[in-house]
């Protein structure tokens, strides 16, 4: 056996043991897998590669860390409850259409922050209830948070893993958009409508409606809105106008339309609220850092490279499976990870098939999926959490339209030529 | 479910066919550590070479710079002008092409693929009417061989050892750039009065 | 939070602390700057970056320059790496100038490490090592840091989210860090980004100082589609061309019948900020860049040894040549050691210097003294280097 098969083996059975056995958390079993892999393979303990690999992804924990803050606030400020009121409200004699914008919601803070736990924690626990209100059963809310945080998570402007795919090939991320666009906002409203439309239709419009804080959005009026809308304002700006308007960073811009939400709705203490926000976000933080560590020690022993050649062996059939196996199912890991060590090397035997673009951007799609496997599927997890139900119910649900996704994004791969236009 | 199911079988038959891959028939080299210069259907002579002689580009890679270099090594009497029009081609009894597509190339020239294939064109037409001598050099190696630099080698004769075999004319293969010096010695040195 | 949990909580942060503070020494190692032997009797003096913008003093970017000066009216030759301080060969053929070369005729600047700043960073996620070492013949040991392909954030930050530079690049989006990478900004600006700062320094040295060729030695990951080209200027063609046919009729001459695997390709209208487009527009020099082939720097390489990173030996790279799935970064069992990439380097220049004077007598610049790239490969720079005091 090739010691780089045993060095993988070693990292990942590691990090199995530490977050299953030890129930450590998902970040920590990574550091100790690195640590392992580094021992493993004879490299000792490199403190300076597992500090560089875990501070790798600092900017991007910055952006998830001021977001969740910028998400927590305006939950205590009433604006997402008086959102979903306003939504119900307004469309509750078109319940397609009310399903699709609660969708919408699930998926904001995944869009705006690349990540599908923001996406639960936040919009996704506040539209949970009205979706349970509709008479949408449990199991099925769950599935709905899941996969809608995870489509967020891969709809553009911020989508991780076609970031780490691209960086990996010294390719810009510019263009994403459209296809970005195309494999996640149809395969969200499906996901909904399949999951939710049969009990929407049939939902008592007065009884949800009670169940809703309505006082708030009339008592604060459009004012609620304003940070969402700042927000929306400044992210099209920069990006619209970068020549003109300078460069304040996403975190800067969360926290500006945070401290506006102190003044916009409810008070509530910011220190608490903050601090609730970060305790929250910590564990997806860590994951970050931890899956940094983990590919920068992969890398070092040659594991990635490993990975890399076995993956560039395979005949095309053999490679189009891998794309759709291999890459969600190592989302059990982390789907940063997947994009990182898998993604870079699918897209590299790719590269002469179509439109790099198209192609680096389903791969991410099928990449972010992995974040429904189990034992880390954060976003499942913290979704079943929120119905109050084991993950593998909630699971249950999601494979169908897992399935689906995952084919839409093999289209996309075989016929990357036919999307081009989208870039 | 069933549905479903069709859907996937569908899916996955489209995607085998689509893996299918052909295989090209493998090329055998004619060159060796022992014989770097290999001429095949005939040979190259002096006499061929009738002045004034021309060096131009179809595709305007950077192998007509090589050319040149390699003209001016063995102190050749040429004109050099790798854009030349037919109407410039037509006034020389021999017209050594080398030819590669570049869009760098075409981009610092000033000229669309489409105005170089035209280009092409009117050359060869050019260099028939006139019963020119033609040499089609193709220096650029195995990376010079996409889709439009084949193309723009088909233009003015063919490829390669299968066109010349067929027209039974003669080729010849070299090792490195470098031993094309030893054939255009052959041809193009001055003659020590 | 109890006592308990207190206590814990700060073992856990001490704990933090002091890793922290052990790893921090490593990436201060890279803030220490290399030793590089200026004994050579034939160098004239070290100039400094600053001599050519003054903005540039006591900045991380104020690089040492190697002037040999001749004193007899000729061509005048810039030869630098260190653009991108991870391709180790393009420096440690300027180092091997710096060490060796003797100027009869012409004058001859050499810069190894032009983005000086980059060299005391390392990349995340490619598990670089930092240092390449050399112990010589008589025990000492010469390093040399393999630092990151753009300038160190600590010396340059933020990264604006736009910018239009001197060249006409915007750097926007996905490029918005390359702000840092001195090939994407030439012809550069006086007062500008460091970077920028840098970029314009190397313009005025080359128009100061009448440069007629400059040499920006690179190196590529296998998978890169141009190793082993030299990229030229238009005005720098029929040099490039001279120079590869004169280095291979040379290597022939000497036994080596297949010569090098150099190819010339013409430097793209819209290559702005690059070192062969943007010098080349905005100075009277011809601008080439060369790109040598180093496994390391792709994704497919195997554990980080020496083997990989100075002998360049990549078993999976050789299996990917052998899929037919490289452009032109082919390798095989022998792989690519520095001592040959750098020598790849050397050759290119020393014709490129060579073909000058061919093609204009009167700008011949006349350099000797270089190792031959068989006693570089035979020796190693083992051999070849000389122990610093």
């Amino acid at each position: 056996m090739e010691i780089e098969l045993i060095i993988l083996l070693t990292m990942l059975g590691v990090f199995l043991a530490g977050n299953f056995l030890l129930k450590l958390p998902v970040s920590l079993s990574m550091v100790l897998g690195a640590v392992a892999g580094a021992l493993v393979a004879g490299e000792g303990f490199p403190l300076r590669h597992f500090f560089e690999g875990t501070f790798v992804y600092v900017d991007t924990v910055l952006i998830i860390a001021s977001a969740m803050v910028f998400m927590t606030v305006i939950e205590a400020s009433g604006a997402l409850n008086a959102l979903n009121a306003a939504i119900v409200h307004r469309f509750h004699r078109m319940p397609a259409l009310m399903l699709v914008l609660l969708m919408l919601m699930v998926m904001f803070p995944g869009m705006v922050t690349g990540s599908s736990t923001a996406a639960v924690l936040s919009s996704g626990a506040l539209v949970a209830p009205v979706f349970l209100m509709l008479g949408i059963p449990k199991a099925k809310v769950g599935a709905i948070l899941a996969l809608g945080a995870i489509m967020g998570m891969a709809a553009p402007p911020v989508n991780i893993p076609a970031m780490l795919i691209a960086g990996g090939v010294d390719m810009p991320y510019i263009g994403f958009e459209g296809p970005l666009l195309l494999l996640t906002i149809p395969s969200a409203i499906v996901t909904v409508l399949a999951l939710g439309y049969r009990y929407a239709r049939k939902m008592d419009h007065q009884k949800v409606l009670a169940s809703l804080d309505t006082t708030i959005g009339k008592q604060y009026g459009v004012k609620i809105y304003l940070p969402l809308i700042l927000l929306v304002v400044l992210l099209v700006l920069t990006r619209a106008f970068p020549s003109v308007v300078p460069n304040l960073g996403m975190p800067l811009i969360f926290l500006i339309c945070s401290v506006v939400a102190m003044f916009t709705g409810r008070k509530f203490n910011a220190l608490t609220t903050v601090r609730d926000a970060i305790h929250t976000t910590i564990p997806v933080l860590g994951k970050l850092m931890g899956v940094g560590m983990f590919i920068q020690v992969m890398t070092l022993t040659g594991v990635r490279g490993y990975i890399v050649i076995n993956c560039l062996s395979l005949g095309p059939v053999l490679l189009y499976l891998a794309i759709c196996l291999a890459m969600p199912a190592f989302g059990a890991v982390s789907s940063y990870g997947a994009a990182s060590v898998l993604g870079v090397p699918f897209l590299l035997a790719l590269l002469a098939t179509g439109n790099q673009i198209v192609i680096a951007a389903a791969l991410s799609f099928i990449c972010s999926l992995g974040d429904l496997m189990p034992p880390t599927a954060l976003a499942g997890n913290y979704a079943a959490r929120i119905v109050e139900l084991k993950y593998s119910r909630v699971l249950v649900h999601c494979i169908a339209p897992f399935v689906l996704m995952v084919l839409f994004g093999l289209a996309l791969l075989l016929w990357p030529n036919t999307f081009a236009f989208l870039v | 479910m069933k549905r479903f199911t069709r859907i996937l079988a569908l899916v996955l038959a489209l995607a085998a066919i689509t893996a299918v891959m052909s295989a090209e028939t493998a090329y055998t080299f004619r060159t060796s550590k022992e014989e770097r210069v290999v001429t095949e259907n005939g040979e190259f002579t002096a006499d061929l070479i009738v002045d004034p002689v021309l060096i131009t580009s179809i595709g305007q890679s950077a192998d007509v710079s090589m050319l040149d270099a390699l003209m001016k090594k063995v102190g050749a009497t040429y004109t050099f002008d790798p854009i030349a029009p037919a109407e410039e081609v037509a006034k020389y009894k021999t017209v050594i092409i080398a030819s590669g597509a570049s869009s760098k190339g075409l981009g610092a020239a000033g000229i669309s693929q489409e105005q170089e294939t035209a280009r092409a064109e009117a050359i060869m037409k050019t260099v028939e009417e006139n019963e020119i001598t033609v040499i089609l050099a193709h220096l650029g190696g195995p990376g010079r061989r996409g889709a439009l630099s084949d193309t723009f080698s088909d233009m003015v004769l063919g490829k390669f050892t299968d066109f010349a075999a067929e027209k039974e004319i003669p080729i010849t293969l070299l090792a490195t750039i470098a031993d094309a010096m030893t054939v255009l010695k052959d041809l193009f040195a001055p003659v020590a009065q | 939070m109890n006592a308990k949990q207190t206590t814990r909580n700060v073992l856990v942060l001490l704990i933090a602390l002091v890793l922290a503070f052990l790893a921090g020494q490593d990436f201060r190692d890279m803030q220490q700057p290399d030793k590089i032997y200026a004994e050579n009797p034939a160098l004239t003096r070290v100039a400094k970056l600053s001599e050519y913008n003054p903005n540039l003093k006591g900045t991380a970017g104020d690089t040492d320059i190697y002037v040999f000066d001749s004193g007899v009216p000729g061509g005048v030759a810039l030869v630098y790496g260190g653009t991108h301080a991870n391709e180790t060969a393009a420096v440690m053929n300027a180092i091997t100038y710096v060490e060796n070369v003797s100027v009869t005729q012409g004058k001859l600047f050499v810069m190894p490490q032009a983005n000086l700043s980059a060299f005391s960073a390392t990349l995340p996620l490619r598990a670089q090592m930092g240092h390449m070492t050399f112990t010589l013949a008589d025990g000492s040991v010469r390093t040399v840091r393999m630092g990151t392909r753009l300038a160190n954030p600590v010396h340059q930050w933020p990264d604006p989210n736009y910018r239009l530079n001197s060249s006409g690049r915007v750097l926007e989006h996905g490029e918005i860090a390359e702000i840092r990478n001195l090939n994407r900004n030439h012809p550069g600006m006086e007062d500008g980004y460091l970077v920028e700062m840098v970029c314009y320094g190397i313009r005025k040295l080359v128009e100061t100082e009448n440069v007629d060729v400059l040499y920006d030695g690179h190196e590529a990951s296998p998978e890169f589609r141009a190793v082993n080209f030299l990229i030229a200027h238009q005005r720098a063609m029929d040099l490039g061309s001279a120079a590869i046919l004169n280095a291979n009729l040379d290597a022939m001459m000497e036994g080596d019948m297949d010569g090098y695997p150099f190819k010339l390709d013409l430097s793209g209208a819209t290559s702005w900020g690059l070192s062969h487009r943007a010098l080349g527009d905005n100075t009277q020099a011809m601008a080439t860049l060369f790109e040598s082939l180093n496994p390391v720097m792709g994704f497919c390489h195997e554990k980080v040894t020496e083997a990989l990173v100075k002998d360049g030996i990549s078993p999976n790279y050789v299996h990917i040549t052998d899929l037919g799935l490289l452009g032109s970064g082919e390798l095989t069992d022998a792989g690519s050691p520095i001592e040959l990439r750098a020598g790849y380097h050397m050759e290119m220049s020393r014709h490129l210097i060579g073909a000058l004077g061919e093609l204009n007598p009167e700008k011949t610049l006349t350099i000797s003294g270089l190792p031959t790239f068989n006693d570089l490969v035979a020796n190693g720079f083992e051999g070849i280097l000389k122990p610093v005091k």
